[in-house]
């Protein structure tokens, strides 16, 4: 029984000898670490032989591994890597070897090359528990208690399964302080750049501050946080600095959040500052709630992070504005998604003016002379999931009729869809007008009409656009609630033009259709003539107009109708009694039957009358020649260019229509006046030719 | 901080805080209505931003493409920046024939909205006299090169198969026919119609008419008029570039049948020149237009340098015209007899004329459509005129030929053109016994404007006896684009030779080189000219000389 006993003991103390003796022999250390190396890591064809490895016994159990060496190079992921400078020296007790202590790391590596393997995360189906990271990353921190580390790790390529090469920097020792450590990292991706100081303290409550410095394309950010991990819960503290979207918006604010390591992750963030920078300072105060849950899983389509936003208009004098969002992020098959559960955006401009003061001096100044309109507007934009994330729909109310001289009173419903990468693709709606009152300045065609916008056919490279280029498409309709619900102002319309209005404009089309109340005039020089519609088609390039008006003449009721393109417009005539074309255009001429008329007064009723046949006249120039008294019209045939004088109050009187020195076939006959005209002659006759110049009166009888 | 532009410093105040940096450019009163806090109710204050791009929009309809804008003192400079000019223009899709004319009508122009149209009018004016008149065109252009692009659609060709005219005057539709410069079943030209439309007008029967085309209908035509009373009386004072003053007085009657025969009277007085005409047109076959006998009885009394006459004259012309797609003949028969009264002249006191000419006349469309502007055509007549004359001194009987033409040429086909080259010419030839028995009227004599240019009028005249043959060849260039406002420079040379047998020219050389410039006015053609006339050997007419030239009217 004795024997039983002994034995094991013998042996026991035989293992523990024998082990004490290989571990306390530095030679065979080292000799089982190549023999280890060799065997098992050949793979990697590390120089163990140019490393130094010092092993010494601290005490029976208590044993230190020193590691160090130059230019220690290795095979890994099919490339050859070097530690330039390791330097590294381990505590640890062989009864419990885990529990090791590094007394000392300085590891100076440059160019080391990593592939992340195509491992994809969302395709696992086990959660990632963020209690558990936490705890391990506390953990981890507890136990790094180097007390000399010096880590700098510069121009590390990692190369992951997906996208751009990743440079990243790393450097981190200690402080003066105990137990605490300072360093930078640096990150660069594609157009992604980040750099932070980073500070680690990992006292008993370890504790990680960052003070990231991010940069993309058009945004920047610059915030700072600290994250400590407490006894029982995780705290993150966020100082945003700057954030700052292209030229035009940039945030400030704090968010914080105190949870339990197992618990739903909430952060609220307080005082964002968001403004829009538009020369002007528009700014907004935020609150937003995050909220996470602590197991993750990015394969279940499922919620696991929700933004909520609200938000308040700052220092606003004259509207208030206040959002109201929810935003969720989900992880799929193909990443994480995110989707913007609800979007409430409410705009009250009560003070329309001191918004148009506001704006007055930025690129974005409310034109004249809608920028004299005074009132309050009001404008919702609401998002809601069920009503898809990508439809998003806007009403709005103006009641902006608190100027005398300009009011607009409308309601908006329009829908905004957006296209995948929310850029606006389909607008679609309604806008309903009340009420528009508007003067347009007293412009006098007769002295040429300003060009009001600017042509798209003078660019700096030649361009035949396509019509159907239009990124954004559209549906909108503009209508009007009553018969006069669109007054115009101007020294033609006495006392004003009063009309409705019922616009269908899309993509490919838009139609106007304009009806005039019964009564409205334009008056000019002395000329009356009623508008009674104006139909606008615009079909790709082309606009169609219809347009209907009435003239009294001699107790004729004549009907002018305007069809065909605004470019090239076609007249037709009629009358009431029914009369034929050129004693039609003699009443609208001269207010008088052809038969009535001088000669020279009926050859410009047939030079109207051509110049109408071939469209030769503009848009503008019929509407004149129908509601100025016109002394003669003087029509090439030739050059389609034609000449009317026009008689102004004074006795003055104008030209208008096509330039008279393009007038190429009147160069023989110029008109005086209604019976007496210069005429020219050149008559070659079977002696000589003979030129004459003669002033002549013609009589027609 | 840069040092300010000088442009800054020079620039003129528009209104309010606006100033523009050139005097080259103003705006109108319109435009300044857009952009100023004007008197309009509403529009009391225009946002700076709003003034900018507006002014950016009118300098733009200037040829401005790259303004320049700069703030100081709370003033608002915009420099205009460069004048873009029209440097090349392309066409694309253009149909067969629509590049036999190179278009240059508005190189070297400013690059303005404006002159994109005119572009684009010129484009369809020219596939409309091709046989395109339904075509469309696009016009883009770059600010940067100047170069201008027209797409076009030619669409539909059109030939001219049917044909319609209204009713609405007294003659029956078709004897308007007659003025017709087209044939149906031909290719749809623009130019042709107007030069139709012209011709109605010209004949006074109607105030005016024109042609209307549909697209829907291509092949068809309507013709259209715009009636006018039968009776017309026209009185006029003035001048011509020999006679000063002139008074005339004309009647006429259209009013005489359904055909537009016509009976006209017409009252002549000048210093020179007094005569009494009676006439009629007269159309005896109502569907033959084309053929009419033309009766007219004429008195006049004449008084040159070199003779005074006085004629009276009954003749009864007999005319048949005829149009092809691109020529019209004429053709005319005039029995007439006369008796023509010399006063201080070696020809008898009074000379009884029996004479019949016949003649032809063969003009291109495009030189009749050109008239008034010549550029391009040709003309060609022939004549020959028996006669019989006799007086109590002798009887004597001839017979004159005529042969002429007048070519012109569009140099390189530019259009507009930028050289007119012209040829004219004649031959003239009296068959007769005795020169000096020729009636006045019929004798042949050179010199002044109508043959060669460097002798005065008629100053080439055998002592006053004439030629029994004269002949001339006049080459003209006309440069019509160096010269701005109109003006056209010409340089001509004519040559003229003369001889004492019929169809005998002498050894003699008249030659005339010359220069001139006419200018293109809104009433009329002016042309002023210098020549020098010189003999090549012993001529009937020794002297060489210089003659200026002021006319009015007469184109080559």
């Amino acid at each position: 029984m004795k024997y039983l006993l002994v034995a094991p003991i013998i042996v026991i103390a035989v293992v523990i000898s024998t082990a004490l003796y290989i571990t306390n022999s530095e030679r065979i250390v080292k000799s089982a670490i190549k023999w280890a190396n060799h065997k098992y890591l050949s793979e990697y064809n590390l120089n163990i032989d140019d490393v130094n490895i010092a092993w010494d016994n601290k005490s029976l159990t208590k044993k230190t591994l020193q590691v160090n060496g130059r230019d220690i190079c290795f095979d890994y992921q099919g490339k050859r890597q070097c530690i330039d400078f390791l330097d590294t020296n381990i505590t640890f007790n062989l009864l419990t070897p885990l529990d090791f202590h590094i007394n000392k790391l300085y590891l100076v590596a440059n160019n080391l090359s990593f592939k992340i393997p195509n491992n994809d995360t969302s395709k696992t189906n086990s959660d990632i528990i963020v209690g558990d990271t936490l705890t391990l990353t506390k953990s981890i921190l507890t136990q790094i208690n180097i007390s000399d580390l010096s880590i700098s790790l510069e121009n590390i390529t990692i190369i992951p399964s997906h996208g751009e090469l990743i440079k990243a920097d790393f450097i981190l020792k200690n402080t003066s302080i105990v137990n605490e450590f300072e360093g930078f990292i640096g990150l660069s991706q594609g157009e992604l750049k980040l750099n932070s100081p980073i500070k680690l303290n990992n006292s008993n409550d370890p504790e990680i501050s960052l003070k990231p410095d991010l940069h993309m394309n058009d945004i920047t950010l610059n915030f700072a946080i600290n994250l400590r991990f407490l006894e029982s819960k995780f705290s993150l503290d966020l100082d945003l600095k700057i954030f700052r979207y292209d030229r035009y918006l940039f945030n400030e604010g704090r968010c914080s959040g105190r949870f339990d390591y197992y618990a739903e992750i909430a952060i609220v963030c307080r005082d964002l500052i968001l403004s829009a920078n538009l020369k002007k300072k528009f700014e907004f105060n935020l609150i937003s709630h995050i909220t996470m849950k602590n197991s993750l899983n990015f394969t279940k389509n499922e919620d696991f992070l929700t933004l909520k936003i609200d938000g308040r208009a700052q220092n606003a004098s004259f509207y208030e504005m206040s959002l109201n969002g929810n935003l969720k992020l989900f992880g799929s098959g193909d990443g994480i998604q995110y989707s913007l559960d609800k979007l409430d955006l409410l705009i009250n401009i009560n003070k329309f003016n001191n918004l148009v003061k506001e704006l007055s001096t930025t690129p974005y100044a409310v034109p004249a002379p809608l920028n004299n309109l005074r009132g309050s507007t009001f404008l919702s934009l609401h998002l809601d999931k069920r009503l898809n994330f990508y439809n998003i729909p806007v009403t709005g109310k103006l009641n902006l009729a608190d100027n005398e001289h300009i009011k607009l009173t409308s309601k908006i419903d329009i829908n905004v869809q957006l296209a995948n990468d929310f850029s606006p693709k389909k607008i679609i709606g309604e806008i309903i007008i009340e009420n528009a009152k508007i003067h347009i300045p007293n412009i006098d065609p007769l002295f040429g009409i300003p060009t009001i916008a600017g042509s798209d056919r003078i660019t700096r490279n030649i361009e035949f656009k396509d019509p159907k280029d239009n990124k954004i498409e559209y549906d909108l309709s503009i209508r009007t609630t009553n018969k006069d619900s669109i007054k115009i102002y101007n020294q033609f319309f006495k006392p004003f033009l009063a009309l409705s209005m019922n616009a269908d404009a899309t993509s490919d089309k838009t139609s106007f259709d304009l009806k005039v109340a019964d009564g409205s005039k334009i008056q000019y020089l002395k000329r009356e003539l009623e508008v009674k519609e104006i139909e606008l088609d615009k079909k790709n390039e082309k606009t169609l107009i219809d347009a209907k008006f009435e003239y009294l003449a001699s107790g004729y009721r004549i009907y002018l109708n305007i069809i065909g393109t605004v470019d090239s417009p076609k007249l037709l005539l009629s009358s009431f009694p029914s009369l034929p074309r050129d004693e039609i255009i003699s009443l609208l001429l001269y207010n008088r039957r052809s038969n009535e008329l001088a000669s020279f007064d009926r050859a410009s009723v047939g030079s109207t009358e051509d110049a109408i046949s071939n469209r030769a006249l503009g848009l503008f120039s019929i509407w004149a020649f129908a509601s100025t008294p016109i002394d003669s019209v003087l029509y090439d045939p030739q050059t389609k260019t034609y000449s009317a004088v026009v008689s102004l109050p004074g006795g003055t009187s104008v030209s208008i229509g096509t330039d008279w020195d393009r007038l190429n076939n009147l160069s023989f006959r110029k008109r005086l006046n209604s019976t007496w005209a210069v005429v020219t002659t050149f008559e070659p006759t079977e002696e000589d030719s003979k030129e004459t110049i003669m002033l002549q009166k013609e009589i027609s009888f | 901080m840069g040092s300010i532009p000088a442009y800054v410093l020079a620039a003129e105040k528009v209104c309010d805080n606006l100033y523009l940096a050139t005097d080259r450019i103003s705006l109108t009163e319109n435009e300044k209505k857009l952009v100023c806090d004007g008197k309009t109710k509403g529009w009391s204050s225009i946002p700076l931003n709003q003034k900018i791009s507006q002014t950016k929009v009118f300098l733009q309809s200037r040829g401005f493409f790259s303004p320049e804008v700069v703030s100081k003192d709370e003033k608002v400079i915009i420099s205009p920046g460069e004048l873009s000019k029209i440097e090349k223009v392309e066409f694309l899709n253009a149909p067969q024939g629509f590049n036999r004319e190179k278009y240059i009508g508005s190189i070297g122009k400013d690059l303005t909205p404006e002159n994109l149209d005119g572009i684009k009018a010129w484009t369809l004016d020219k596939l409309a006299s091709i046989g395109w008149p339904c075509a469309t065109a696009e016009g883009r252009a770059s600010f940067e090169t100047g170069k201008v692009m027209v797409k076009i659609n030619p669409k539909q060709q059109s030939t001219i198969k049917s044909l319609s005219r209204d009713s609405n005057t007294r003659f029956e539709p078709y004897i308007f026919s007659r003025y017709d410069a087209f044939e149906l079943g031909h290719e749809y030209n623009d130019d042709f119609l107007n030069l139709t439309s012209q011709r109605v007008i010209n004949a006074g029967l109607v105030s005016y008419s024109y042609f209307e085309h549909e697209c829907s209908n291509i092949d068809h035509l309507e013709q259209r008029f715009m009636e006018k009373e039968p009776n017309t009386m026209i009185f006029g004072i003035g001048g011509s570039s020999e006679e000063l003053p002139i008074f005339e007085f004309k009647w006429k009657n259209t009013g005489l049948d359904r055909a537009g025969s016509e009976l006209n009277t017409k009252l002549y007085l000048s210093s020179i020149e007094q005569s009494l005409e009676f006439g009629l047109i007269y159309y005896p076959i109502l569907m033959k237009p084309r053929f009419s006998l033309r009766p007219n009885l004429k008195w006049s009394r004449k008084k040159e340098d070199i003779f005074e006459t006085e004629n009276k004259k009954i003749e009864l012309g007999i005319r048949k015209t005829h149009d092809t797609n691109k020529l019209q003949y004429i053709f005319e028969i005039i029995p007439a007899q006369s008796i023509e009264t010399n006063i201080d002249s070696d020809l008898p006191e009074r000379v009884d004329i029996t004479s019949i000419s016949i003649s032809s006349n063969i003009i291109e469309h495009y030189f009749e459509y050109y008239r008034n502007s010549p550029r391009k055509g040709y003309s060609f007549n022939l004549s020959l005129t028996p006669y019989k004359a006799s007086s109590n001194e002798f009887e004597t009987e001839g017979s004159i030929l005529k042969i002429g033409g007048t070519i012109l040429k569009n140099y390189s086909d530019f259009d507009p053109p930028n050289l007119i080259l012209g040829t004219r010419f004649f031959l003239n030839s009296i068959d007769t016994s005795d020169l000096e028995t020729v009636p006045q009227q019929f004798r042949l004599y050179l010199g002044g404007q109508d043959d060669i240019r460097g002798f005065g009028r008629k100053q080439i005249n055998n002592n006053e006896i004439g030629f029994s043959t004269t002949t001339h060849l006049a080459l003209e260039a006309r440069f019509t684009s160096v010269l701005p406002y109109m003006l056209q420079p010409y340089i001509f040379y004519d040559f003229a030779k003369a001889g004492l047998r019929p169809f005998q020219l002498s050894d003699e050389l008249y030659h005339s080189p010359g220069i001139g410039i006419r200018w293109e006015s809104p009433v009329g053609n002016f042309r002023t000219n210098i020549a020098k006339g010189m003999v090549a050997g012993k001529g009937y007419e020794n002297t060489e000389s210089y003659n200026f030239y002021f006319s009015y009217g007469r184109e080559f």
